[in-house]
């Protein structure tokens, strides 16, 4: 498979900036006409390749018992990183594996606790759900700052400002479902709910899940974005949680039509004992995995091209996004169908194609030259936020 | 120019400006020349992070500043990584290596899903209070109910007579007080038996109808085999086990990808539940022998649970068989061959 890499300066065969994409853009005729430079995303990983990368960190990390896997998984978001271009230039990530390491550890080490107290002293465990729902928002945040300060593009940092009090704001409904569990009488395992009051207390405490799942998607990403800098030019989004409910209701319908048409397709064929086999081992799976492709495919590109369609940087580049939600689908399937037959060996063919697809609809519009916009907007930002990121230098995003 | 010199893109750190350049290698001296770009650094001062296939290299310069460059064999040559720090790269780039790791990672997986797991979910299950194992086995009938199982019509007398012979197979097995047999009409899955964890058994009325007590009592001791050896609870832990590594190995994915974790999974538990399916028809001949019932009733069994319950026709008439990494029971041809070498033999396996 030959890939064509990006233009990499030689200045022997000099090329102008943005040649690579707005002539070039199908499709688009109107918006190039008013966006003067359209830089469209390119991934160069190559399948072949990445297996190797693959390959070798599964082996490192099984024969060290999960200890090499921190490395993995730096090397993992370096490969990627360094394969994703745009305007002629790749990105890098420079995450500390041993950062990752000790936040593992602390993560491990609190899973023991919680189970070892929880044995001992039962009451000690809403206790700990309430800690962790305390803690959660700040989680969610370091994450989002460790992952921002060791991503780079053109030596410059990425940065997160984000603070607890969004954060908290943005998950708030998440928590009323262990408030609920705690304030509703329990229902004793084994015993069908019998008066009304038990119904509620085992449905009740996930309503606000569901009722706020498209909103907390959303505030999520809002947050993320609107709190993140390229250097000192800050990223703004003006997400809306409305077109979410619409996605996640139709998402909904998608997934209960599915299942249903599946449904009615096992009862038929239920008739015939000697399908049975047949049935069960091909047809269901088949089902399963085509329903999770498509409703998951149809989620994935409507909320990412909603997410990066209202977002900009620096005020004057825009993000385009522009996945079907069929395409990706149908690479979904492809994908789980491929990896299913193969014992999980195409694993790496399947996230390097679903990457190339992604980047190959993502692009930055920008009014004048990006080079020159950027290096108006984007300063490198006093190391506080790098020494912060050191200070706790534990990555718990896991 | 000389041979080590190579082009690459710099960027300053102190500004997103692309700025192409020519690195030149003179001495212990890198000599970076561009528009407007002219600097001298030390050679051991430019770290060069380590190779990840085909990326452009990073040079990171001292004051923050970085090369960008894709003529790796040039900058190899002038500039060199500590091969301590280039180990990964060393690796991947060596195919027979690649070749070893994956053959080291599918044998060893086939050691884990064949020995490994059902050996830790031995050692765990045996952990387990039986009256957990009950209280799951409560919540599973519950769901069973709901999705599966419809309201029992079997009469009340046979129902008693197949009670008495269960509660006497129970005693003579030393089956744990929580052993119990229930009947529900099985809807789709027809002629069938099933032992949830803490010893529930539930028969289904399609199968009272297959067969006279004196048969269905050896299907009961083939249950009572699963309480014996307390599978319901090993099945249970096999699946949460290989689900667990499943994720371990291929969790760095994304969540769409491991939605494929899940449908292996299918297939390894499935071989699992054969494995224990032969285990507990050992068992159920030792137990008939023991109970001073024959085990040749077991045999009868299994031969009115063929496919239509036709005894004797050819096995390629008999519809499409199940190719067996599919299926959760072996075989009935296969199951039926071993218990008559079983009791030729007049021993068990295990």
């Amino acid at each position: 498979m030959a890939v064509v890499r990006p233009y990499v300066g030689t200045p022997d065969e000099p090329l102008a900036p943005g040649t690579e994409s707005a002539p070039h853009d199908s499709g688009t005729g109107d918006l190039a006409a008013v966006a003067s430079h359209v830089y469209s995303f390119t991934f160069t990983g190559r399948a072949g390749e990445y297996f190797r990368v693959w390959i070798v960190n599964l082996f490192l990390s099984v024969i060290t018992l999960g200890l090499y896997s921190p490395w993995a998984k730096v090397r993992k978001k370096r490969y990627f990183y360094g394969n994703t271009w745009v305007a002629e230039a790749n990105f890098d990530y420079h995450g500390d594996p041993v950062a990752i390491l000790k936040g593992r550890i602390v993560a491990v080490l609190a899973l023991v606790a919680y189970n070892v107290a929880g044995h001992y002293l039962p009451k000690l465990g809403t206790f700990i759900v309430l800690l962790l729902m305390i803690g959660a928002p700040w989680l969610i945040v370091r994450s989002m700052k460790f992952n921002a300060i060791y991503s780079s593009y053109r030596n410059l940092r990425f940065h997160f400002h984000g603070g607890y009090a969004e954060g908290f704001r943005a998950i708030a409904p998440f928590l009323l479902w262990p408030l609920l569990v705690l304030a509703l009488p329990t229902v004793r395992p084994g015993e069908a709910p019998g008066n009304p009051s038990e119904w509620a207390a085992l449905f009740l405490p996930s309503l606000p899940v569901v009722l706020f799942y498209p909103y907390v998607v959303g505030a999520i990403k809002r947050f993320q974005v609107r709190r993140s800098a390229y250097g000192s030019a800050p990223l703004d989004c003006t997400l809306r949680i409305r077109p979410l409910y619409g996605i996640y209701f139709f998402a909904g319908l998608l997934m209960t039509v599915g299942v249903m048409a599946a449904s009615i397709v096992i009862s038929a064929l239920a008739a015939f004992p000697a399908a049975m086999p047949v049935l069960m081992t091909v047809f269901i799976p088949f089902a399963y995995l085509l329903v999770a492709a498509l409703v998951f495919g149809y989620t994935r590109s409507r909320v990412a091209n909603l997410t990066f369609n209202s977002s900009t940087l620096g005020g004057g580049t825009r993000f385009v996004s522009t996945l079907s939600a069929r395409k990706l689908g149908w690479i979904y399937f492809v994908n789980l169908l491929a990896i299913v037959a193969s014992c999980g060996l195409l694993v790496p063919w399947a996230v390097i194609r679903t990457a190339a697809y992604r980047a190959s609809c993502l692009r930055l519009e920008c009014e004048g030259d990006l080079e020159g916009f950027l290096s108006d907007v984007a300063k490198p930002v006093g190391a506080t936020g790098e020494q912060m990121g050191e200070f706790f230098d534990v990555d718990l995003s896991l | 120019m000389s041979a080590g010199d190579f082009s690459a893109d710099y960027f300053d750190g102190h500004n997103s400006r692309r700025r192409p350049v020519l690195v030149e290698v003179a001495g212990d001296m890198l000599a970076i020349r561009g528009d407007g770009i002219f600097f001298d650094v030390p050679r051991e001062k430019a770290r060069v992070l380590p190779r990840l296939g085909e990326t452009p290299l990073r040079i990171g310069l001292p004051g923050g500043g970085l090369l960008v460059a894709l003529d790796f064999d040039k900058v190899d040559a002038s500039l060199g990584v500590p091969r301590s720090r280039t180990l990964a790269h060393r690796l991947e780039s060596h195919t027979l290596f690649v070749i070893l790791a994956l053959a080291a990672i599918v044998v060893g997986a086939w050691f884990a899903y064949r020995d490994g797991i059902p050996w830790a979910s031995k050692r765990i299950a045996e952990r387990i209070p039986v009256e957990l194992e009950a209280q799951l086995a409560d919540q599973g009938l519950e769901s069973l109910d709901r999705f599966l199982f419809r309201k029992s019509t079997v009469p009340a007398w046979r129902r008693e007579s197949l009670t008495r012979e269960f509660t006497a197979l129970a005693a003579s097995a030393g089956a744990p007080p929580g052993a119990r047999l229930e009947f529900r009409n099985g809807g789709f899955v027809g002629a069938n038996a099933l032992t949830l964890p803490g010893g529930l058994v539930v028969i289904t009325d399609q199968l009272t109808k297959r067969m006279d007590d004196r048969r269905l009592a050896a299907i009961l001791a083939h249950e009572l085999g699963h309480v014996h050896h307390r599978h319901g609870m090993r099945l249970v832990l096999d699946n949460s086990l290989s689900a667990f590594l499943m994720m371990a190995v291929f969790g760095d994915v994304s969540a769409v990808a491991s939605v494929a974790a899940t449908v292996p999974t299918v297939f390894v538990n499935t071989g699992y539940s054969r494995d224990y399916e032969r285990e507990a028809d050992a068992y159920a001949l030792r137990l008939l022998a023991q109970a001073g019932r024959s085990p040749r009733d077991f045999v009868d069994a299994l031969d009115l649970l063929r496919p239509e319950g036709r005894a004797g026709e050819a096995p390629d008439r008999q519809g499409p068989r199940d190719p067996g990494y599919l299926s959760t029971h072996p075989d009935i041809e296969e199951r039926m061959q071993a218990a008559e070498d079983m009791i030729e033999t007049g021993r068990g396996p295990r």
